[in-house]
């Protein structure tokens, strides 16, 4: 009768804690309802950093983003996918184009599972200091594994699992209210060396 | 009531006490972690100058490369903790974050003027330092925490302008309680 009850707790217990975390990890890392606010192929979540947030929106902040400004400072805009909704590839070649965007500096930066790749070409970013508009108030930059011949070059040469963070440092009030008023750079696949998937 | 029945409103129980728990210690927990690094690098009211960021010196999930960073873990419970910045051309922040990571105060190169920041970090219930002017206070939600020195440093020129600035300006610091 003794161990039946023990055996009734402990495996209780067990269950218990790996349901609790499980179900934690699920809704944290797969996004569940806090995969934040779409924007024109991006997503951002209006709380990161705030005291306002949520306990989920806090916890996913601590994991993925520790330090968040928040958005009055800084909006903080991700995505993992290109222009078709395509997840984003190491072995493709991509083309962003973007315009003036209503911010003071921004900058887009590409992260391998959270963390800058392991690449020793010197080429994790772009920023706004670097990314001269043309005569139409345009810049372009190109997003893959092989510095181009010119141009600005954000490598994914080692990356695994790509994602892009784009920064908007001080951003227009505007923009701070309702961050969906601010135009949003766009991700083109151009070619892949791999198959099409 | 059935076994069965029993067996899985207590797992249920102990889960939904579980999720809530990590959900609120979390945040704290991934805190601690960072602040005790970078304490170990200083010590504690110390700012621990970071290097530029690459690949191989990246600490903190998801760091700018084309910024420049300084940390401090600052602890009011020994006293009020004095923090200072130097002003920047251009961008530059100042942003203090509270044990659950909690961003909650922050001032960026045109707020804080050419001169820079100087804020006075008390804990809560604590009163204002003799001698300090009650603008620069600002009370601390919880014991412990980060601020962190952001500067706009896309080149290694430009690093190394906003290494110089902010080693011969900034300053964190405890001050005597009262």
């Amino acid at each position: 009768m003794r161990l039946r009850r023990i055996v009734f707790v402990t495996t209780a217990a067990l269950a218990g804690v790996v349901l609790g975390l499980a179900s934690l990890v699920g809704l944290v890392a797969g996004g569940g309802g806090f995969k934040g606010v779409p924007h024109a192929g991006w997503s951002y979540n209006p709380l990161a950093g705030s005291q306002g947030a949520d306990p989920y929106t806090r916890l996913k902040v601590a994991v993925g983003g520790l330090l968040a400004l928040d958005r009055s400072e800084t909006i903080y805009f991700t995505t993992a996918t290109d222009s078709t909704g395509a997840a984003l590839r190491a072995d493709c070649r991509y083309r962003i184009t973007g315009g003036a965007m209503p911010v003071r500096w921004w900058s887009i930066t590409l992260y391998d599972m959270g963390y800058l790749a392991r690449n020793s070409d010197g080429a994790p970013s772009i920023d706004r200091t670097r990314a001269a508009p043309d005569a139409a108030g345009r810049w372009s930059a190109q997003l893959g594994g092989a510095r181009p011949a010119n141009g600005l070059w954000i490598s994914s040469a080692t990356a695994t699992d790509v994602s892009l963070l784009l920064r908007f440092y001080n951003p227009d009030p505007a923009v701070v209210k309702d961050p969906t008023l601010a135009p949003m750079p766009v991700v083109t696949r151009e070619t892949c060396t791999g198959g099409a998937s | 009531m059935k076994p069965l029945i029993r067996w899985g409103l207590l797992t249920l129980a102990i889960a939904a006490t579980v999720h809530a728990m990590a959900l609120f210690a979390g945040p704290t927990i991934i805190m601690s972690i960072a602040m005790k690094r970078i304490a170990g690098e200083a010590g504690v009211n110390r700012w621990a100058f970071a290097p530029r960021t690459t690949p191989e010196t990246q600490r903190v999930v998801r760091s700018s490369p084309d910024l420049a960073y300084a940390a401090c873990a600052w602890d009011v419970s020994k006293g009020p903790v004095r923090i200072r910045a130097a002003g920047a051309a251009d961008y530059a922040s100042l942003s203090l974050y509270g044990a659950n990571t909690d961003n909650f105060f922050s001032l960026n190169d045109r707020t804080m003027g050419p001169d820079g920041a100087e804020i006075v970090l008390i804990a809560k219930g604590a009163a204002t330092p003799a001698g300090i002017d009650p603008a620069k206070i600002v009370v601390a939600p919880s014991r412990r925490g980060l601020a962190l020195d952001r500067r706009l440093a896309p080149t290694a020129e430009a690093f190394a302008r906003a290494d110089a600035a902010r080693r011969a300006v900034n300053l964190c610091e405890t001050l005597p309680k009262g």
